[in-house]
């Protein structure tokens, strides 16, 4: 069966890789038009699948589509419509009697309402026998027109004013609304506890999708700072479980009544998880360094998927001495051990090598990676024995960008090998100077200008 | 002191049978055990798809439905004690300990 998805015109690049996901996750029968034949700054997308109920689980999982239509007839102009639609008799002969609606609506673009009703009244050789019902229509009938960017014109084709034109019109009945209703529903702001860095909620439903979250699975958040991403995948089924450097960000300030206010710190994690009755899916939360986690066991997670700290707001430290420090007795004596700075270079390696062993084969990484888009190569992401990429998605700055990226572990690797070994298209000795995100922090505190430039401008 | 509290879950026996193989089944007795818990009767565990469902819910609610909320564990080797605060085991190792 032919279905519209309509999508929303956020996070393009994401677009198709939650598709898949969702797709795999859900085990759905869908195809849809290889990479090259999608054209990610239009909203419409033209899809198979096997049944009805399948369309409805898809778009019961993805935040990024608005609703799937069931395709009647489409074409390249109204009348190419309507021929076609004539030739669908069997499509919607049974639908004619029963109590309807019409929707009629474009991409990007508000169509009158005197045109609507023209358009509506064209269908009239359909022969409705039955009433129109507004509020709860047996069938409802979406005329859905798909507005492109004019190539001719100079404005950023992705953008929502960019200028449009009519491309094509499809004609079908509506089966279900996609997930945007999560992204107020798991609002940061509206949540009991949240903290600076919180991850927005429609990328932490991205998240949970590229990491498969679904029942009887078990999820680790290495950097859970507020646990923003373990909510999603609590809430798609997953056990979870998450770990900081800093305890005092998963705890809260227990005992104290959560204000309601922005910023609002009380409460923590398990409070946040309770208001969204995910409690239970919560296993564990303990402070760790994520550069000594001291698991034994590799195989044993279906996911990591993390917002590892990339230094704008807060810098990633671990524990240890800085350089040049010698260790005192009196430090043994502090609530914290003292921390010395850990660069993303060197975080990243970290986080895809210990995904390589603590994950089961077939389980994913997924996390955030910030680039350099002047300096940015896509060798540039990390990979190693054992690992594979499966979506890169941008997310652009201007000037820098982050990216989505989901690995998948499709073999066991021997830990003892020596990190070079380990790894497969980084040489750990010239990184610091061929990767784009090494020092990101200092690169982005200049504005990401070439460093000489910056020397002589001071 | 120590405290515990159980945080009730759907049982899953999908779940704890594919988890047991990773699992050091004696440290876990063991473990319960310290904690003044003998519910675990069986010394050791040949075959888990073997076993009734019964052990299979006592696993369940020992791995995913307690919690200690205080308390320390003492790690057998370097003798490293960890505390557990709020339910949230602190598991840094001091600036000297690595
Ligand atoms: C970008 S924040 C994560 C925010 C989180 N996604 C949220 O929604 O609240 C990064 C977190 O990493 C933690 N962190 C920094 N270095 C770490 C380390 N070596 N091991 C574990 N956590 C670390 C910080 O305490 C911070 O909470």
């Amino acid at each position: 069966m032919k279905f519209l998805l309509v999508f929303s015109q956020s996070l393009l690049d994401f677009r198709l890789a939650e598709l898949d996901s969702v797709v795999e996750v859900l085990n759905l029968d869908l195809s849809r038009p290889s990479d090259e034949n999608v054209d990610l700054n239009s909203a419409c997308l033209v899809v198979d699948i096997g049944s009805e109920d399948g369309a409805r689980a898809l778009a019961g999982r993805c935040v990024l589509i608005k609703h799937i239509i069931q395709i009647f007839a489409q074409g390249s102009s109204y009348d190419d419509l309507h021929e076609n639609n004539k030739k669908a008799v069997h499509l919607w002969k049974v639908y004619t009697d029963k109590t309807f609606a019409f929707n009629v609506e474009a991409a990007y673009k508000s169509i009158p309402k005197e045109r609507r009703m023209n358009i509506i009244n064209a269908f009239s050789y359909m022969q409705f026998t039955a009433q129109v019902n507004f509020k709860k229509p047996y069938i409802q009938y979406e005329v859905f027109e798909e507005h492109k960017a004019d190539i001719n014109s100079d404005v950023d084709h992705a953008h929502t004013y960019a200028p449009r034109l009519f491309h094509r019109v499809y004609f079908g009945r509506f089966i279900a609304f996609g997930q945007r209703s999560l992204v107020p529903k798991f609002d940061v702001k509206k949540r009991a506890y949240f903290g600076n860095t919180s991850m927005e909620s429609e990328v932490t439903v991205l998240m949970a999708n590229q990491a498969l979250a679904r029942k009887g699975t078990l999820i680790w958040d290495p950097f859970v700072g507020t646990g923003s991403m373990l909510y999603l995948c609590a809430y798609f089924g997953s056990y979870v479980m998450g770990s900081d450097l800093d305890g005092r960000q998963m705890r809260g300030q227990p005992g104290k009544q959560h204000t309601g206010h922005p910023g609002s710190r009380a409460g923590g994690i398990l409070s946040a998880a309770k208001d969204y009755g995910v409690l239970d899916k919560f296993l564990d939360l303990f402070t760790a360094d994520v550069t000594r986690i001291g698991w034994r066991t590799g195989g044993t997670l279906d996911a990591i998927v993390t917002d590892p700290p990339y230094g704008v707001r807060a810098g990633a430290k671990r524990i240890g001495l800085k350089q040049g420090v010698e260790y005192k007795e009196s430090y043994s004596a502090q609530p914290r051990p003292p921390t010395q700075d850990y660069d993303l270079l060197n975080l990243t390696i970290d986080l895809v090598v210990m995904s390589a062993y603590l994950l089961k084969r077939g389980g994913r990484l997924v996390y955030f990676l910030p680039t350099v888009n002047e300096e940015y190569k896509e060798t540039d992401v990390p990979t190693c024995q054992g690992m594979r990429i499966i979506a890169n998605s941008v997310q652009d700055f201007g000037k820098w960008s982050r990216r989505l990226i989901t690995m998948e572990k499709f073999e066991d690797i021997d830990t003892d090998d020596s990190l070079q070994n380990i790894l497969s298209n980084i040489d750990i000795n010239t990184a610091d100077k061929n990767v784009s995100h090494s020092n990101f922090r200092e690169k982005f505190f200049r504005a990401f200008e070439p460093l000489e430039e910056q020397i002589v401008n001071q | 002191m120590c405290r515990i509290e159980i945080r009730e879950q759907e049982f899953n026996a999908d779940f704890i049978r594919a988890f047991f193989p990773k699992l050091d089944y004696g440290v876990l007795k063991s473990t319960l055990e310290s904690l003044g818990d003998d519910s675990l009767k069986l010394d050791s565990v040949e075959d888990i798809d073997g076993q009734p469902e019964d052990f299979l819910r006592l696993l369940h609610k020992v791995l995913l439905e307690m919690d200690v909320t205080q308390g320390e564990m003492t790690c057998g080797n370097c003798q490293h004690k960890y505390q557990i605060n709020e339910g949230i085991p602190n598991m840094l190792l001091g600036a000297d300990e690595i």
